[in-house]
């Protein structure tokens, strides 16, 4: 046997190895990390039946938030600026409704707005499209519906606000919490971190900034 | 990591992962006998541009002049694989267009990856291989399909085979064109569109 077809079978033994304990861990965990459609909404129907206690401690102050830039308007929303919500609480969401990873994390929101809204928790899903398809105000709307988003959408069709709030990198989907003085209290890329993000909200309503 | 690993390979489904599957494509079939080490530095250099990005470096995707260099860039590699077969061709080339597809590749951000994007500014060496990982993961098929002629000897007649260093010129200059002429983008975006109407 040459030594390139044993370096061939090691890779391939390594890769099936790899795979094989993959599987096994996805399969046997119950948080599986396979994100799907269905495991999201299992685990925000989780987080409904055990709700967290708020965090004991204040979460960190991380950076002043920025202002919405070049948003060409505003769909289900009473607000024209992030200014209406001084003093709130709320959330800024970038998402896009192509990005399969922004409508894992819906359930979770939706779920936590629920839950917060009558305590005055706010969420701004910022809808900054990645392609063409994805900048029509009628595409975005019927979006809105199928994936049950029912909070406020800014629109930021040139990615200009994506931009400007994701100076370091950009990605889909992006999560802050802005607590009542205007303060950037929680960032996360990408899906997960819904413990973290619900005791923020829930410190910041229950204790203020 | 295996998490991490079980993501990526989850994530090959989505047409988010085609942006960085795809062109590496030219050096499996461009790196012909030499394909496995083509692909390995096509994944090396796709994971270090990857978390390069996650740590604040390119984050503005090629456009203008830029993607115009970056096409002739891979038109020039994929050349080069066809004309001069060997190691060092399918090591420059298969790093080349590695680099070049993390730069254009916008991934799915599942909950593993993005705990790895999230934690990758605190901890950025120990972040590295993490990022290799996940880039192996969703470029797994390239691995097996490098591998495997040389590890089954009945295969190893497809490296050898006379039509393999066009197709993989072919791949490698309509890839370059589609990047020289910002076709890319609406490319992938399309190919989202349909998958969307598919689900």
């Amino acid at each position: 046997m040459t030594s390139s077809r044993i370096f061939a079978v090691a890779v391939l033994g390594l890769l099936a190895l790899f795979v094989a304990i993959a599987a096994f861990t996805s399969l046997s965990s119950t948080d599986s990390g396979v994100s799907t459609g269905a495991t999201a909404s299992e685990e925000a129907t989780a987080d409904d039946d055990a709700p967290e206690p708020a965090a004991a401690v204040a979460p960190p102050v991380l950076r002043p938030r920025p202002e919405l830039t070049g948003i060409d308007g505003w769909l289900q929303s009473p607000y024209e600026s992030l200014d209406d919500l001084d003093g709130e609480v709320y959330i800024v969401e970038f998402w896009t409704f192509g990005c399969f990873n922004c409508r894992n994390v819906k359930p979770h929101l939706r779920a936590l707005y629920d839950e917060h809204q009558a305590d005055g928790l706010e969420i701004i899903g910022v809808h900054s499209p990645e392609f063409d398809f994805e900048k029509d105000v009628d595409a975005i709307q019927q979006a809105a519906i199928d994936q049950r988003v029912n909070w406020p959408i800014a629109l930021d069709t040139n990615k200009t606000s994506f931009r400007s709030w994701q100076e370091d990198r950009r990605f889909w989907p992006r999560t802050y919490v802005i607590d009542q003085n205007g303060d950037i209290r929680y960032d996360h890329i990408g899906e997960g971190g819904y413990d973290e993000l619900g005791e923020t909200v829930e410190y910041l309503l229950e204790n203020g900034a | 990591m295996i998490e991490l690993f079980a993501e990526a390979l989850w994530a090959v489904r989505l047409p988010c992962t085609l942006a960085l599957l795809v062109p590496g494509f030219v050096p499996l079939v461009g790196g012909r006998r030499h394909a496995p080490l083509a692909v390995g530095f096509y994944i090396l250099a796709a994971a270090l541009v990857f978390w390069l990005r996650s740590v604040g470096w390119f984050i503005e995707q090629p456009a203008g002049w830029v993607a115009f260099a970056a096409g002739f860039a891979v038109a020039v590699a994929a050349l080069v694989m066809y004309r001069l077969p060997g190691r060092p061709s399918a090591l420059i080339g298969g790093s080349l267009i590695g680099a070049l597809s993390a730069w254009l590749w916008i991934p799915c951000v599942g909950t593993h990856l993005g705990r790895l994007l999230n934690r990758s500014t605190d901890e950025v060496w120990t972040s590295l291989p993490f990022f290799g990982v996940y880039v192996a993961g969703v470029c797994a098929l390239l691995i097996v399909f490098a591998s495997l002629p040389l590890a089954v000897p009945k295969l190893e007649p497809l490296l050898e085979h006379d039509a393999l260093p066009r197709v993989g010129l072919g791949i490698g200059l309509a890839l370059a064109v589609i990047v020289a002429f910002g076709f890319y983008e609406d490319i992938v975006g399309q190919l989202l569109q349909w998958s969307l109407r598919i689900q």
